[in-house]
């Protein structure tokens, strides 16, 4: 039930906000906005969700997630709302950027992924996350239709005022993810002393940077593919063609990582899907551009896209253990977000400097083998096991 | 006849999850799409 709920939760938190950019066009033509105008509060989303993101992990570790997702599940539904009668760019970054940022916050990965570490054996927890994770892809994959659906039929307002609706949802989803931290009484380790010791963790900071890398590259990719694509000649066809593959080997991917995780050591597997990406990407600019290379990008890129993340709160549940899951990871999680952040904005600032996304993609190359190379030394030793032995690495 | 009944809810889930990507992928690829698609760079 915890899974299946678990599921749902992210599917509707990250299905949602997917469809963001198909509001772009309509709103900013009705409103006689800028396209900076929309795309800031969307920036301030990811900064406000990531900023945030640490704060809702530790109260939902100290106090139990339920709270914090219902709390999202709200805020996002008032942002959606509040999106819709926006007429002004600050009512904007207010309901988008802020409103819908905290909603995230308390309604995505760091928040659902560490009920769902507790709630299951050690040997399946790889699995676990990686299922939840494939939840959150499918909604990523499946809720972009479903927003084109309600623009074309019913107005981008309406869609909004459904798509607030939709999201209302998470609230009683968030009752079977009721109950407080099972892990609590595991250790006396006080919050302060956990994320102190995280910090002063060699692999915890390469960790974090490697997601950094990860934010970076898959921002720039989901907001400035379709301009390179349409800019090199291709038709629109080809370049929807790329995002839904994108979308659906994405599912595959998350899972996968997460199966593979219970096997496998996951620093390595964090090793191979960034040396894939690196390797993908490379080929894609080297290789003249076409529908088959096109395509091939898109299976590999799905295959790594979020693959990272239930490899990476896995590592994080295996070093430090459970009881301050949720707060760890979010914690890595905000570079993850500072990493999308400059992934949107760096691509757009080369391209105006030079017309060309070429640097971003060398950029990206280099970005990717640099992660590869952050994960080999991680320790992925537990910590506990360490104290106990009296040693630390 | 437990393992069957959970063989059968894989096989039923698996089911569903095909059936939204073939309904998601048609969507991606209709005509409103492709619209919005190319209107990303024209407005």
């Amino acid at each position: 039930m915890i899974m299946a709920c678990g599921c749902l939760v992210l599917m509707l938190s990250l299905g949602t906000r997917q469809s963001f950019g198909l509001f772009l066009p309509p709103m900013t033509f009705d409103l006689g906005w800028t396209r900076e105008t929309f795309a800031f509060a969307i920036a301030l989303q990811n900064l406000v969700w990531g900023i945030s993101q640490p704060f809702a992990g530790a109260i939902a570790d100290k106090f139990g997630a339920a709270r914090v997702i219902v709390a999202g599940g709200a805020c996002y539904a008032l942002g959606l709302t509040l999106m819709a009668y926006s007429s002004t760019g600050l009512a904007f970054d207010i309901s988008a950027g802020i409103l819908v940022g905290l909603g995230l916050s308390g309604s995505a990965f760091g928040v659902v992924m560490g009920v769902v570490g507790r709630s299951v054996p050690v040997e399946k927890r790889s699995a676990a996350l990686g299922l939840v994770g494939a939840g959150g892809s499918f909604g990523q994959f499946a809720l972009l239709p479903y927003g084109q659906t309600l623009i074309t039929y019913s107005g981008w307002l309406n869609a909004l005022l459904v798509l607030a609706a939709t999201s209302l949802l998470i609230i009683p989803l968030a009752v079977a993810l009721a109950g407080s931290n099972t892990a609590a009484h595991t250790s006396n380790q006080s919050l302060t002393a956990a994320i102190r010791e995280a910090a002063t963790h060699k692999g915890f900071c390469y960790l974090s940077a490697s997601f950094l890398v990860c934010g970076f590259q898959t921002a720039f990719i989901m907001i400035h593919l379709p301009a390179y694509l349409v800019g090199k000649g291709l038709s629109p066809f080809e370049g929807m063609t790329a995002l839904a593959l994108i979308g659906f080997f994405n599912i595959i991917g998350s899972y996968g990582s997460g199966l593979l995780g219970g096997h496998y050591s996951k620093k390595n597997l964090l090793v191979w899907i960034y040396a894939i990406r690196a390797l993908a990407i490379a080929l894609f600019i080297a290789l003249p551009l076409s529908v088959v290379t096109v395509w091939g990008f898109g299976i590999a890129m799905g295959l790594t896209w979020l693959g990272t993340v239930p490899l990476t709160n896995g590592l994080v549940a295996h070093i430090f253990g459970v009881k301050y899951l949720s707060t760890l990871f979010s914690i890595a999680f905000l570079a993850h977000q500072i990493g999308s952040f400059l992934g949107a904005w760096y691509g757009g600032f080369v391209f105006d400097l030079s017309g060309s996304y070429t640097t971003v993609w060398i950029f990206c190359v280099m970005l990717s083998v640099v992660a590869a190379a952050l994960c080999v030394p991680i320790d992925e030793r537990e910590l506990a096991t360490l104290r106990a032995g009296g040693s630390r690495a | 006849m437990r393992q069957a009944r959970q063989a059968l809810m894989w096989v039923s889930l698996l089911a569903l999850l095909a059936y939204v990507s073939y309904l998601s992928f048609r969507a991606y690829l209709s005509p409103e799409s492709l619209i919005g698609y190319a209107n990303l760079f024209s407005c």
